[in-house]
């Protein structure tokens, strides 16, 4: 469904390339996660998906193929419309992601507003829909709210019911639940997972935190330097990592066995 | 932080500059004497007489210059009161909160409240008109509000940072987080915020001595030149012309720094 | 394990005075009940709780910031330090690293500039600072370098006990490792004691000697690490501790 190939992006202040020639594959309804630390090149990984490079400040080359369309060389006034209609964002922070003056209700059905000929009574329907199918409580209610009115989980939630409300074929994920409250976190895990299994939507996780791909993804690519250094099923990579940089990463995470792996000597 | 020259910054600068340097070449030495009354009345422009010569035969050019010099320096002097009260009333209001910033803050509001240019006049006439440092003390005071607003802003949201807090722990003194710790994080507001204000006392000033309030023969200011120039707009205008011109080349300048610095902000950011 | 106490917090309530001389209204909202735990001599002790339960307002009491209506915080071993979550707050951005560092000893007035020099030296070496970071102001820094030069700040004072807010919720999983990594062994050489801070149970796990789960300003269960995760007696606990696995 998604196919990138060898794709390369350099800026033109860096001497480094920012991504070194990845490609990658999303088959429909899969779960991908895209994994590595801040400065491997996930997000702009991502970026270059999701249509946000800033194309006069890089040099890019290769393929990014959805469902046959090119994302990446396509002139902005096509990009535009595929990029609201099959590429759905859900960014790590929702309280900047979201206009604090706007409705929260109206801010979920804004796509529809770009991107389809529906009424605003039609729009208001999906939206409250969107809102529902992420679980959002009294839908009704929440619609009326402002940003700042929510939790984060709250609003988290949200922006993912204004990502599926158009029902995208691609939902991306960059560290979508980071900033939220470890309990809030399995939550919104729990919610995508279910999505994913209902709607059937493919989507890209893009995240530091390899214990959180374990939860979602059925397959793992691991970035380190602009490079893709492991690729495989998400267990396997987790289990038996055969790269030293993935094993680190792994040795990284916190988790509940093995106390005092920190402990110097 | 990496400070890069922008266009704006870049031509602001030069166009000031020069100016500048013009004025203070003009404190020592200026082509004519800008006093003297010999050079032929109602010249118009030409190579001897860049600006041409007014009705009493004394060269424009010359005038203008020394007229600059008392422009900026009346503007310089207002807008540093300003900026310097200010930013310490915004200073002491916004970081300490509470009392002194309720009854300080409806001092300013007040101050606010009376139209800036009755203000003036008020001061101007308590002060005795026909002073020099009148203009400046009355001026100063009309620019006071507008800082402390804004700088009363900066230090407030400044003094809720982590920083701050641990400094407070260390034990530092209020003098110490204001001047060492906060002051330097506000320059990015102050100086365009100066610029700005710099712009608005040439204005005031020029306005000032058009209605004959500001500066008195035998100084001339811009302002002071350009009423001058006006009882004679048809026998010689490039005295007004010249002079207005320099009046706007100066805030335009002093305007592009201003902009300039606002966009290394906006870069930062 | 350890037998001096650092810190004594007995039967703590506090809480936000809301209203000023011109609003005409005085409400008081409790935010702190009854908060009661030690923390003894090279001790970390793990303070885990969701957002808004009350443990940013516990540590503004510990640090003196907010007073409390009852009860009673002693600091056996002098004031304690704190390093915040927000690494990009918690520096002066007009300054380098070396003047935020040295800024404390400045204030303490007490030793004369080449000894601060030194003192500042050896600090940014210990919590290893690459040394072309030295003279870098904040925006140069990575989360992580920043996070150093704020724990090198607190620590320059050789201070006993450290509070450790959130320090490494905002970095990933890899520079968190190694800012955890750096603050055991800190903890070794320079016999510190740490309040950590987190909403993260695995890292507290990993971390922590001890911990207190706190929930909407109450304590509700404490004790050794090992005792609580596998043993936990409240059905908040339970819960916290399942969402994390």
């Amino acid at each position: 469904m998604l196919k990138i190939r060898d794709l390369h992006v350099k800026f033109n202040n860096r001497d480094r390339e920012a991504v070194g020639g990845i490609s990658l594959e999303i088959r429909d309804g899969e779960i991908v996660g895209l994994a590595g630390q801040s400065g491997s090149g996930k997000t702009v990984t991502a970026m270059s998906i999701a249509g946000l490079l800033p194309r006069k400040q890089c040099t890019y080359s290769g393929d990014i193929l959805l469902n046959g369309q090119d994302l990446l060389h396509a002139p902005r006034s096509v990009l535009r419309k595929l990029h609201g209609r099959e590429v759905g964002v859900v960014f790590q922070d929702p309280m900047n992601a979201m206009d604090p003056l706007m409705r929260v209700g109206e801010q979920v059905g804004e796509v529809l507003r770009v991107h389809t000929s529906l009424t605003a009574a039609q729009r208001r329907e999906k939206a409250l829909e969107a809102m529902a199918s992420v679980e959002l409580e009294n839908p009704e209610k929440i619609y009326q709210c402002y940003p700042h009115e929510l939790s984060g989980g709250m609003l988290q939630r949200a922006m993912i019911a204004a990502a599926i409300v158009i029902e995208p074929s691609l939902l991306l994920l960059d560290e979508p639940t980071t900033a939220l409250d470890v309990s809030i976190q399995a939550q919104i895990l729990a919610l995508l997972k279910k999505l994913n299994r209902e709607k059937g939507m493919s989507m890209l996780l893009i995240s530091h935190n390899l214990n959180v791909m374990r939860k979602l993804c059925s397959y793992v690519a691991v970035m380190n330097r602009g490079l893709l250094v492991e690729t495989g099923n998400t267990e396997d990579v987790y289990r038996n990592p055969q790269n030293p940089y993935t094993r680190q990463l792994i040795d990284a995470i916190p988790t509940r066995e093995g106390r005092g792996k920190w402990q110097s000597n | 932080m990496k400070k890069k020259l922008n266009g704006y910054l870049l031509a602001g600068l030069i166009i000031t500059g020069v100016m500048l340097l013009i004025t203070v070449i003009g404190i020592f030495w200026t082509p004519y004497v800008p006093t003297a009354m010999k050079y032929g009345r109602f010249q118009p422009p030409s190579f001897r007489h860049l600006f041409g010569t007014d009705n009493f035969g004394r060269d424009i050019f010359s005038r203008v210059i020394k007229g600059s010099g008392t422009t900026l320096a009346i503007a310089l002097s207002t807008v540093s009161i300003g900026a310097i009260v200010g930013t310490l009333v915004g200073a002491v209001t916004g970081y300490f909160g509470g009392l002194v910033d309720d009854v300080l803050m409806r001092l300013n509001d007040t101050l606010t409240a009376f139209p800036s240019f009755l203000l003036a006049l008020l001061v101007v006439s308590l002060v005795g008109p026909g002073k020099k440092y009148s203009v400046v003390l009355a001026l100063g005071l009309v620019f006071i509000p507008s800082f402390a607003r804004v700088m009363r802003t900066e230090f407030a949201s400044l003094r809720n940072k982590n920083y701050v807090t641990r400094a407070r722990l260390m034990g530092a003194s209020n003098l110490r987080i204001l001047f060492i710790h906060l002051l330097p994080n506000t320059l990015r507001v102050l100086l365009p915020a100066f610029t700005i204000g710099f712009n608005n006392a040439v204005l005031a000033e020029a306005s000032m001595s058009f209605l004959g309030i500001g500066v008195t023969p035998p100084d001339a200011s811009l302002g002071y030149m350009l009423s001058e120039a006006q009882a004679m707009l048809k026998a010689g205008p490039w005295y007004a012309l010249c002079t207005g011109c320099t009046i706007v080349l100066l805030i335009f300048g002093v305007g592009l720094i201003g902009e300039g610095l606002q966009e290394l902000n906006r870069e930062v950011d | 394990m350890a037998e001096q106490l650092i810190l004594e917090v007995q039967h703590v309530y506090a809480g936000y005075r809301d209203g000023g001389i011109f609003s005409g209204k005085d409400s008081y909202q409790e935010v702190l009940h009854d908060i009661d735990f030690t923390v003894h001599q090279g001790e970390i002790v793990g303070l885990c709780g969701k957002s808004g339960t009350g443990k940013s307002s516990l540590t503004r009491v510990l640090l003196g910031l907010l007073e409390p209506t009852q009860g009673k915080v002693i600091h056996h071993a002098g004031k304690p330090q704190i390093v915040f979550q927000d690494p990009y707050s918690s520096l002066n951005p007009m300054y380098s690293a070396e003047w935020s560092v040295e800024e404390p000893l400045k204030i303490a007035g007490k030793y004369d500039a080449a000894t601060r020099k030194r003192m500042v030296h050896e600090m940014l070496e210990q919590v290893e600072l690459p040394r072309e970071c030295w003279t870098a102001r904040p925006d140069e820094l990575s989360g992580g370098q920043r996070q150093r030069v704020s724990i090198a700040a607190a620590l320059i004072q050789k201070p006993r006990f450290l509070i450790a807010d959130e320090p490494v919720s905002a970095l990933d999983v890899m520079i968190q490792a190694q800012i955890l990594r750096l603050l055991l062994q800190l903890r070794k050489d320079l016999d510190l004691s740490y309040l950590f801070i987190s909403h993260d149970l695995n890292v507290v796990y990993q971390l922590c000697d001890s911990v207190l789960i706190m929930n909407e300003g109450h304590i509700v269960e404490q004790g050794a690490i090992e005792e609580v995760y596998n043993h936990p007696k409240e059905e908040y606990t339970r819960q916290l501790l399942a969402a994390s696995m």
